[in-house]
């Protein structure tokens, strides 16, 4: 788990870098689309302001005097093409031209239909208002005496400039649509980027009051296309137009994109690392389990090849004695202590068995009193050699279903603490009988018995009843747990019985399987 | 019949092979499960014992293949009771029975002479001119097929040398039977035992079924020559 940690935390943190790197991308592109965009439109204003100013300039000298008749002010519309219009206004509201009546053409009052509005609402006069760049003192502003009205009408914006003579007259010239947006155009050249890197990169337009694209550098972007986009109005009288920068999305992902990709090639690097390591993990728990397994049966096949032999050996031996031949008890005594070693592995192995919860039983039809009768005699030998003698009781024929090696060990972990703590009781008694429903088999011995508060404990494994009499507490102290265990798995049990002296085990085994063993 | 031994420890195998032979069987050895199958088609055994746990090719597979031949020849599996369920398998595999270790001499005569009851029963053996029915000799009933004779209520395990020197002396009742001539019979010709073998055959085989072992009345001896079966009833 140590490990997972170790790899999500690090990839967590430079995940996290790589989308504050990508926001911080994209911030600084926006930053630099801005001031792009600021300089854009001050040079822009800049260069509309100085045109209008020169424009300006023209008209005022072109209306110098409104003490003009109509064919002037109609020569000065014919010959002068940025105007389309002009009309003068005295200064008690009498509209001096274009001269009502009969002469007046259709495109005259046309223009004035357009500009009715204008002309009631008036033309503002006194002191222009104090600017910040302007100093304050009234003596200094300039008088209100010309200027422009932006309106809108039909296909779009109109201009028109209007100035006040000394008599008090207006004269306003409209500027000729066509040409004034040809001319505008001219004055504000839309270069391209002079970084031509960034020329596909974003998009600067020019837009009128309806949305058109009057002017635009860069390529155009599709719908969605543009990842950021800015902005701004120009200054009046043109403040209805708007000047947009836009920046291409996929250009933030020059960065973006590739920090995308590798976001995600990161993530599945780690989750394929990730599943890489748990695989790993439950593999070599498989392995290791199967390696435990393999190694529980190597550890069973290497210790009992060399018991075999030494039985087998020890029992060919005795075959070539003769029958009063004394040395026939020494062999028995090799052949006893073969079986016993065969016991304590196979508890060992049994009790490993357990552990592992693989411990299963292969019950077969027989007759329990055959199997008691094997085991005891493989102790003879060793409760001879301690003064003990088996008695017998055995009154089980019936056959019922158990496991042969089970029992053999159940059995033989009982005799073997017989031998162990009863010894001077000089006799080890192994009874069986049955009814209907359980075969009942004792192992008794009249020995010193098991202490009150020991009557459970002994059955947990590793715990060892210590005689101070014995020379030192020998055994595993699992022998006990085990066969209990056995005999559950059978479906029956292992107790401890009352006994006038000694101890009694009563071990229990239903007739019919009642557990389905494992 | 024959056995056929399959087991990689050679004590292990030297000592079953020994008592087998004792029994009177004839004996054929492999080390590992290949030779043991290129001796099974070799020299065709009546009994195969397979150790499990072999190199090369385990006792299983070669159980699996000899089954494959096809061949029902019975197998008696040799185990070191581990944790596997070895006898689960084996029983699928088509094992007649299993030896586990450590076993002792009687566990293996007790499963082989199980083995060969079965084999006999089935078999018509004639590999001399008498028949395998049972017979009589004195007041004992001799029953080849189950390896055993009895007298009365009495039953009596024999070796299947042991029924082969009854069978033989039983077949030329009356006539005194040279050594040689038992060896041939009832040990083979691949065989040179010491004459002291068949003493001791002969005389362990009288504990079995004489009455009076010390007194035999049905294995005389006939001295300077051999043994011989007189039939009372004559």
């Amino acid at each position: 788990m140590l490990l997972v940690l170790l790899v999500v935390l690090p990839t967590g943190l430079l995940a996290w870098l790589a989308i504050r790197g990508v926001r911080d991308e994209r911030q600084r592109v926006a930053g630099q689309l801005y001031a792009a965009a600021e300089s854009r439109l001050t040079d822009v204003d800049a260069r509309i302001e100085r045109w209008l100013e020169e424009k300006s300039g023209r008209l005022m000298d072109l209306t110098a005097s409104s003490n003009r008749d109509a064919v002037f002010w109609r020569d000065l519309v014919r010959t002068t093409p940025e105007i389309s219009q002009i009309v003068v206004q005295a200064v008690d509201g009498r509209l001096v031209h274009p001269p009502l009546g009969d002469a007046i053409s259709d495109a005259e009052s046309q223009f004035l239909v357009r500009i009715r509005r204008i002309l009631e609402e008036g033309f503002p006069s006194g002191l222009a208002e104090p600017t910040p760049q302007n100093d304050l003192s009234q003596r200094s502003r300039p008088v209100i005496d010309h200027g422009w009205v932006p309106w809108y009408w039909d296909e779009g914006l109109h201009l028109l400039f209007w100035r006040r003579d000394p008599a008090g007259s207006i004269i306003a010239v409209e500027l000729d649509r066509t040409r004034l947006m040809s001319d505008l155009l001219v004055a504000l050249p839309m270069e391209p980027d002079e970084d031509r890197s960034r020329a596909d990169l974003w998009h600067m337009a020019l837009e009128d009051s309806q949305g058109r694209v009057l002017s635009q550098t860069g390529s155009p972007m599709a719908d969605g296309e543009a990842a950021e986009t800015v902005e701004r109005r120009l200054s009046p009288p043109l403040g209805a137009w708007v000047l947009r920068a836009e920046v291409r999305s996929s250009s933030l992902g020059a960065l973006g994109k590739f920090l995308r990709v590798a976001g995600l090639v990161l993530v599945t690097a780690i989750l394929g690392g990730l599943a890489f390591l748990f695989h790993r993990e439950s593999s070599r728990e498989l392995r290791e389990a199967s390696a435990r397994v393999g190694f529980v049966n190597q550890v069973s096949h290497e210790l009992r090849t060399p018991l075999t032999n030494i039985r087998l050996y020890a029992e060919l031996l005795e075959r070539r004695l003769g029958e009063d031949d004394e040395n026939r008890s020494y062999l028995d005594i090799i052949v006893a202590e073969c079986s016993r070693l065969s016991r304590l592995i196979g508890n060992v192995l049994t009790f490993a068995g357990r552990n592992r919860g693989t411990l299963a039983i292969h019950p077969v039809d027989g007759s329990v009193d055959e199997t008691l009768r094997s085991v005891a005699a493989q102790f003879g030998p060793s409760l001879e050699a301690k003064g003990m003698e088996i008695a017998f009781g055995l009154a089980a024929a019936q056959p019922i279903p158990f496991d042969p090696d089970a029992l053999e060990q159940i059995i033989g972990n009982l005799l073997s603490n017989v031998e162990k703590y009863a010894a001077d009781g000089e006799v080890a008694e192994i009874s069986s009988r049955q009814n209907d429903r359980v075969t009942l088999i004792r192992v008794a011995d009249h020995g010193p018995g098991i202490p009150e508060d020991r009557k459970e404990s002994v059955f947990e494994p590793f715990v060892r009843l210590s005689d101070s009499l014995t020379e030192g507490v020998s055994g595993t102290g699992i022998g006990l747990s085990i066969a209990r265990e056995l005999a559950r798995l059978h479906g029956g049990e292992l107790r401890l019985a009352r006994a006038d002296r000694g101890a009694c085990f009563e071990l229990e085994l239903p007739n019919e399987p009642t557990r389905r063993p494992r | 019949m024959k056995i056929l031994v399959a087991e990689d420890d050679q004590l292990t195998r030297k000592g079953l092979i020994e008592v087998l032979e004792a029994e009177g069987y004839e004996t054929v050895e492999a080390a590992d499960g290949a030779e043991a199958l290129a001796l099974f088609d070799e020299t065709e055994p009546d009994v195969v014992c397979l150790d499990i746990m072999m190199p090369k090719i385990d006792g299983f597979e070669v159980c699996r293949q000899l089954r494959a031949r096809p061949s029902d020849v019975p197998v008696i599996f040799i185990s070191a009771k581990s944790e596997e369920i070895d006898k689960v398998v084996g029983l699928e595999l088509g094992a007649d029975d299993f030896l586990t270790k450590p076993f002792g001499i009687k566990e293996v005569i007790a499963r082989i002479r199980a083995v060969t009851r079965r084999w006999l029963a089935t078999r018509d053996r004639s590999d001399d001119a008498s028949n395998t029915g049972p017979f009589l000799m004195a007041d004992l009933e001799v029953a080849p097929d189950e390896l055993r004779a009895r007298r009365g209520d009495e039953v009596i395990d024999l070796s299947l040398r042991e029924i082969k020197i009854l069978r033989l002396l039983h077949t030329h009742a009356g006539k005194a039977l040279d050594r040689n001539t038992i060896f041939n019979a009832c040990w083979g010709l691949d065989y040179l035992p010491s004459s002291r073998t068949l003493d001791q055959t002969v005389s362990q085989l009288r504990k079995r079924i004489e009455l009076d072992p010390k007194d035999p009345k049905i294995i005389t001896t006939v001295h300077g020559v051999g043994y011989r079966y007189d039939d009372q009833s004559i």
